[in-house]
């Protein structure tokens, strides 16, 4: 699965099936990202980070903080 | 028709909980939820509208006859504020104008600036900018290392003092009763924490939607119209309004102070949800009782009415401190 990371303005690769709790949140969880800093996008469209992802997802973690 | 999306969790090994993540309004798919409650995209549009209009009433941020300054610098919660203002602006019938302060950051503020432009002519917005170069002939990145060098001051302190002395002239000098600030729930949280941590009580009385402890004609007073919004719900809003913001974060941020806070705060409200409105509940309880105490002590009487020697500008010394930083950087 692709995860654009917009902080780090970078793209991985992620292997979906490495985590148990195969959800947005499970994701944030194994990037060592906090859900409050970031809207996620899959495939286009904002979702609840609870939902369950498949690998032919793509996913964008948006920044919400920004200024100083 | 409701969309089916099955949230699954499960809890100590037991079965999964099937938990529905509709809209609690409309049962379409939910894209955001807060305190126990899911919103679809146009459910969260109308709640975010309708908190920001209700902070405006609620503590009578903007009156019949202001002529309303938003301090814009093109990042997405100036960007929210700006488009909110214009909206109650134009169904009240009240004048509104943008300003931008330009510190001179590169690969940061020149992108948000170019964002701001862009908005404004869209929405056919007056807006003016002022920058650091035009006023005290250098800009930020010029200041930066004699700042932290020679003098010991973080970037984020010297932007800080230059930036509020021309919002507060530039609103002045433009007519403005009123400057609007885009400081989030976010912001309020992590100031108020921080003035906690640091001993600063007398600063925080002087904080909340509408700041300063008393009327000075030569203070044009700050309202904050996202006062109870997070900074989530600004990037929401941006991003479904379709606002253009790119991601940009300040290349200083990582000397503030604010930003170890920030994350620590973040931490607590993921185990604690709803820690930031609580902390800024509790502080609007107390908030009467500081006002009314600082405004009564000695020194804060005698330092309100004092203007800066060199600029004219009011401070609480001879000298204000963006004069003072101004002889020691420019």
């Amino acid at each position: 699965m692709k995860v654009f990371i917009e902080k780090d303005n970078t793209t991985i690769e992620f292997d979906l099936s490495t985590i148990e709790n195969q959800t947005g949140i499970g994701l944030l969880k194994e990037l060592g990202i906090n859900s409050n800093t970031v809207l996620f996008v899959k495939n286009n469209e904002v979702i609840i980070p609870d939902e369950e992802l498949s690998e032919t997802d793509e996913v964008k973690l948006l920044s919400v903080i920004s200024g100083g | 028709m409701p969309v089916k999306n099955i949230c699954t969790k499960t809890i100590k090994g037991k079965k999964p909980i099937v938990k529905p993540m509709v809209c609690t309004k409309c049962g379409a798919k939910a894209i955001y939820k807060n305190q126990g409650q899911f919103f679809c995209k146009d459910h969260f549009l109308d709640y975010f509208e309708t908190k920001v209009f209700k902070t405006i009433k609620k503590f009578k941020l903007f009156e019949k006859g202001d002529n309303i300054c938003v301090a814009t610098s093109g990042g997405k919660d100036s960007l929210a504020v700006l488009y909110m203002t214009m909206l109650y602006c134009k169904k009240y019938n009240i004048d509104f104008f943008a300003l931008c302060i330009d510190e001179g950051i590169a690969g940061y503020r020149d992108h948000t600036v170019e964002d701001l432009t862009t908005f404004c002519n869209k929405y056919d917005i007056k807006f003016h900018v002022l920058s650091f170069k035009d006023q005290f002939g250098i800009g930020l990145d010029e200041m930066t290392n004699k700042a932290i060098n020679e003098h010991n001051k973080k970037p984020c302190t010297v932007c800080g003092i230059f930036r509020r002395k021309l919002l507060n002239k530039g609103a002045r000098d433009l007519k403005a009763t009123k400057l609007v600030t885009g400081h989030n729930l976010d912001d309020e949280t992590q100031s108020i924490l921080m003035n906690q941590f640091l001993g600063n009580a007398q600063h925080n009385a002087s904080m909340g939607p509408i700041t300063g402890l008393s009327k000075n004609n030569k203070f044009v007073p700050r309202v904050k119209p996202l006062y109870i919004i997070t900074e989530k719900e600004t990037r929401l809003f941006c991003l479904l309004r379709g606002f253009e913001v790119h991601f940009t974060e300040c290349p200083n941020i990582h000397l503030s102070f604010r930003s170890q806070v920030r994350d620590k705060i973040n931490d607590i409200e993921t185990v604690l949800p709803g820690a930031k409105y609580g902390v800024v509940n509790s502080f609007l309880e107390i908030l009467p009782l500081l006002k009314k105490h600082y405004k009564n002590t000695n020194t804060t009487k005698n330092k309100n009415f004092k203007l800066c020697i060199k600029c004219g500008e009011p401070c609480s010394g001879e000298i204000c401190n963006a004069c003072k930083l101004e002889s020691e950087l420019c």
